[in-house]
């Protein structure tokens, strides 16, 4: 069992009265030196008042003042005195004199600061410079430089490498604020480290001067101090001393990447352009944030010369701010070389949008005839626009015209010269060279200077290289040029090469339709520009994702399911599905662009061939007349059966195996009353879809 | 002639010292008060010739005093406003509350009494 100790009662009381005693003794203590403190002030405030008279005296005695003023001036002083042996009396006058001096300017402060050294107070901060405390020794220095004790510089100047970093930085100050040379003394001999608050007070303390001649700063460029160096390119940068440009140039150099960022300011600033090399000869070896530095440089002081070096960076450069960074340069020695990509969306997401709301194009009915129209002739002048219209249809006219005509109606083109106007002939000869001009400059090319052409053309193919043939093919592949066939005709007979020769043929027999004339291919040209504007003008219009399969499309997970989707669209697309095939056959695979753009062209022949019939039906008559009305009805039910034919072999086509058909096609079979196979045959519910093994169960449960 | 009274409002009693000893010696009788509220029980008494306050003072501040002169007294005595937060803002409100002048400590005694001198005559002519 544990007992507890025993503890005599009489200890017990023994402590207590202890402590009681220590804490009566502490509220004693507290009591007392509060009065104490309280008093001292009291009699501190008392002396203030007492003195506040006599110092004002002191401030503003002036020679001229009355001989009672005088008087009393001489009294005071000696007075005084007798108190100054008091160092009590002296702390109270300095604490005055130091307040005072903050809430005086202009002639009475430089009296205050006279005063203070008359009454020989400086005294006694000079003997604050030799205590070992370093507070007082840092309220001497700054005494010292309050009271502007200019003779007191050699003794705080002794500071400046003291150990104690605040009596450092005091005396750093009062150095500077002393005497205009301090800086100098300060640059030359300080062996520590200069903060930047440092700096920007010592900057503080040169702005205060008045009058201030700066020395020349690059002078300390070449100090081992590195502080005194930045220190130094600071205040370069402060007081507009640009004569420094190559030490300046050199301390990119440096090893010190404080050091390398500063100097690349001062050349930003100064505008340096003959730093580009040295900027661009140490961009490699520094750091990211040397690299910003020095780029803001290179964006300030470059020029085009140096946008490749830029864009190298940019597209080079691992680090993203860097890169950003060496855009920015870019943009500011190239206004808008750079411009934003990320996230934009394109042009055409806009137009399918916008357009609709604005009404800015007229919306015509389905069911508006065109000849309802009305066409009126207008004898107005055509604006500047049409007129330019105008010349680049003769452009393509005469092109076309010269190819496809004999060399001997080319002749025939030129009206028939009379002998009479012969001697017009010779003036016009001689007007040939500047009608020549005139017209290469219109894009109108000259009959007659197409045969040369087409020479020089040849001639010009002879003499290029195995490369540059290669490079014509392939822009001949992309562009129409108007001396290709001839061009393509020279090619395929005197090409050694054989690969070349034959790709000449395939290039000739894809474009000789379009440069034979006859009524077949004009009426397919028709056909194919229809369906071209209809693409077109529905891609303008017409968002991808307004058609009701490209979400499906979107969730569709396997390439098989992807080509069903497309070979629906055959049956029901319309201009929607035209919009989303295109933007298919435009950015799928090979294997879904070539469904999407059989699919897109089987689409729009119908299209095409829908709008022909609304066309002739009005054309043919009225709608009171019922054998028309009849004749429409039995075109539109063949067009029906027509489209329905070319789908089905599309679909055949597409997947020869799969006899279902899709559901909307059951929907239109329905309301053109047509019976399908899978109807015919009552095996087959013609349906596109599985029924899920849920709903089967169900089915079942319920029999 | 009978000496202009002038009224002092200054809370560092250094400062007011030295610059009622400055303003006696051009032969005004300056009267020193610590803070505002004094100068307002001395306003209800007695109107000085012109005002001379701190715009930072215990309980009320020089613009409100310029303010109770303006408004409540209807006064039009000049007023001469000095203060160490000088901005642009401060005394824009001084002189849009009717203050006459406004000095940016560190003041100049000699300065002070050209001003104060200045708007005695003004408000004399007026």
């Amino acid at each position: 069992m544990i007992k507890p100790p025993k503890i005599h009662t009489d200890l017990l009381w023994d402590l207590t009265v202890l402590f009681l005693g220590l804490a009566v003794l502490y509220f004693v203590a507290i009591f007392f030196f509060r009065n104490k403190a309280s008093r001292l002030f009291r009699k501190r405030r008392a002396k203030r008042k007492e003195l506040a008279p006599i110092i004002s005296n002191f401030l503003f005695h002036c020679s001229s003042d009355p001989k009672e003023a005088q008087k009393e001036y001489v009294e005071l002083k000696i007075g005084i005195r007798e108190y100054l042996a008091d160092n009590y009396f002296r702390k109270i006058l300095s604490d005055i004199l130091f307040d005072l001096q903050k809430d005086v300017a202009g002639d009475t402060r430089q009296r205050l600061f006279k005063l203070f050294v008359q009454l020989g107070l400086h005294h006694d901060s000079y003997k604050k410079l030799k205590s070992w405390r370093w507070d007082v020794v840092a309220q001497g220095i700054l005494e010292l430089a309050q009271m502007e004790v200019s003779h007191s510089f050699q003794y705080v100047a002794k500071f400046i490498n003291d150990k104690r970093g605040i009596v450092r930085k005091q005396a750093e100050l009062a150095v500077v604020y002393l005497k205009v040379e301090g800086i100098d003394y300060l640059l030359d001999n300080t062996n520590y480290n200069l903060s930047e608050w440092q700096q920007l007070k010592l900057m503080e303390s040169l702005e205060s001067i008045t009058d201030y001649n700066p020395p020349k700063f690059k002078t300390w460029l070449i100090s081992e101090n590195k502080d005194v160096v930045l220190f130094s390119l600071r205040l370069i940068k402060q007081y507009n001393q640009n004569d420094a440009m190559e030490s300046i140039i050199s301390l990119v150099k440096h090893k010190d990447n404080d050091i390398k960022i500063a100097a690349a300011n001062c050349i930003q600033y100064f505008h340096f352009k003959e730093a580009m090399e040295t900027l661009k000869l140490v961009f490699a070896q520094c750091n990211p944030i040397v690299q910003l530095h020095l780029l803001d440089a290179m964006g300030a002081i470059g020029n085009k010369e140096d946008l490749g070096f830029l864009r190298n960076i940019a597209n080079t450069s691992p680090n993203f701010s860097v890169a950003n960074r060496a855009n920015r340069a870019i943009n500011i020695i190239q206004p808008d070389a750079v411009l934003p990509s990320k996230d934009i969306m394109e042009d055409a997401d806009f137009v399918a949008e916008e357009i609709p709301e604005n009404n800015a194009i007229p919306v015509v009915d389905q069911e508006q005839h065109f000849e309802d129209l009305e066409v009126t002739e207008t004898n107005d002048t055509p604006s500047v626009e049409e007129e330019t219209v105008e010349i680049e249809e003769i452009e393509i006219y005469d092109l076309v015209e010269v190819h496809t005509q004999p060399k001997e109606d080319k002749k025939e083109v030129r009206p028939p010269v009379d002998e009479e106007e012969n001697h017009e002939l010779e003036i016009l000869e001689l007007e040939a060279d500047l009608e020549r001009s005139l017209h290469f400059s219109l894009g109108l090319v000259p009959v007659d200077s197409i045969e040369e052409d087409e020479v020089q053309a040849d001639k010009s193919y002879a003499e290029m290289s195995q490369k540059s043939r290669e490079q014509l093919l392939d822009e001949m592949t992309e562009n129409d040029t108007p001396n290709e066939p001839q061009l393509l005709e020279f090619m395929m007979e005197h090409e050694e090469d054989p690969e070349l020769r034959f790709r000449a043929f395939n290039i000739l027999k894809n474009k000789v339709p379009k440069v034979e004339g006859s009524e077949t291919v004009d009426k397919e040209k028709e056909k194919e520009t229809a369906e071209e504007v209809l693409v077109t003008n529905t891609v303008c219009t017409i968002s991808p994702k307004c058609s009701v399969f490209y979400a499906l499309f979107e969730h569709a997970s396997d390439l098989d399911s992807k080509r069903i989707l497309i070979k629906e669209t055959i049956a029901i697309g319309d201009e929607k599905e035209i919009a989303f095939l295109n933007h298919l056959a435009q950015t799928e695979g090979d294997i879904i662009k070539d469904a999407a753009s059989k699919a897109l062209k089987t689409i729009c022949e119908r299209l095409v061939k829908e709008k022909d019939v609304p066309k002739t039906k009005v054309s043919v008559g009225t709608l009171d007349d019922v054998d028309a009305i009849v004749d429409d009805i039995l075109d539109t039910e063949a067009l029906a059966e027509e489209t329905l034919a070319i789908s089905h072999t599309n679909e055949e086509d597409l997947n020869p195996t799969d006899e279902r058909i899709p559901l909307e096609l059951c929907f239109i079979y329905d309301e053109l009353g047509i019976l399908y196979e899978g109807q015919k045959k009552k095996e087959d519910l013609g349906l596109n879809f599985e029924l899920s093994q849920e709903y089967m169960y169900n089915l079942k449960e319920r029999e | 002639m009978k000496p202009k009274n002038l009224l002092l409002a200054e809370d560092d009693p250094m400062l007011a010292s030295l610059l009622k000893f400055r303003l006696e010696k051009e032969g005004y009788t300056v009267t020193l008060m610590p803070d505002g509220k004094a100068v307002k029980e001395c306003l209800t008494t007695t109107l000085p010739d012109a005002i001379i306050s701190d715009v930072m003072m215990p309980y009320f501040s020089g613009i409100e005093l310029v303010d109770y002169l303006r408004n409540e007294l209807n006064s039009k005595i000049p007023i001469i406003l000095i203060s160490t937060a000088s901005n642009e803002e401060n005394i824009i409100n001084a002189l849009k509350m009717g203050a006459n002048d406004f000095l940016a400590k560190p003041i100049s005694p000699t300065e002070l009494l050209i001003r104060v001198n200045r708007e005695i005559e003004r408000q004399q002519i007026s």
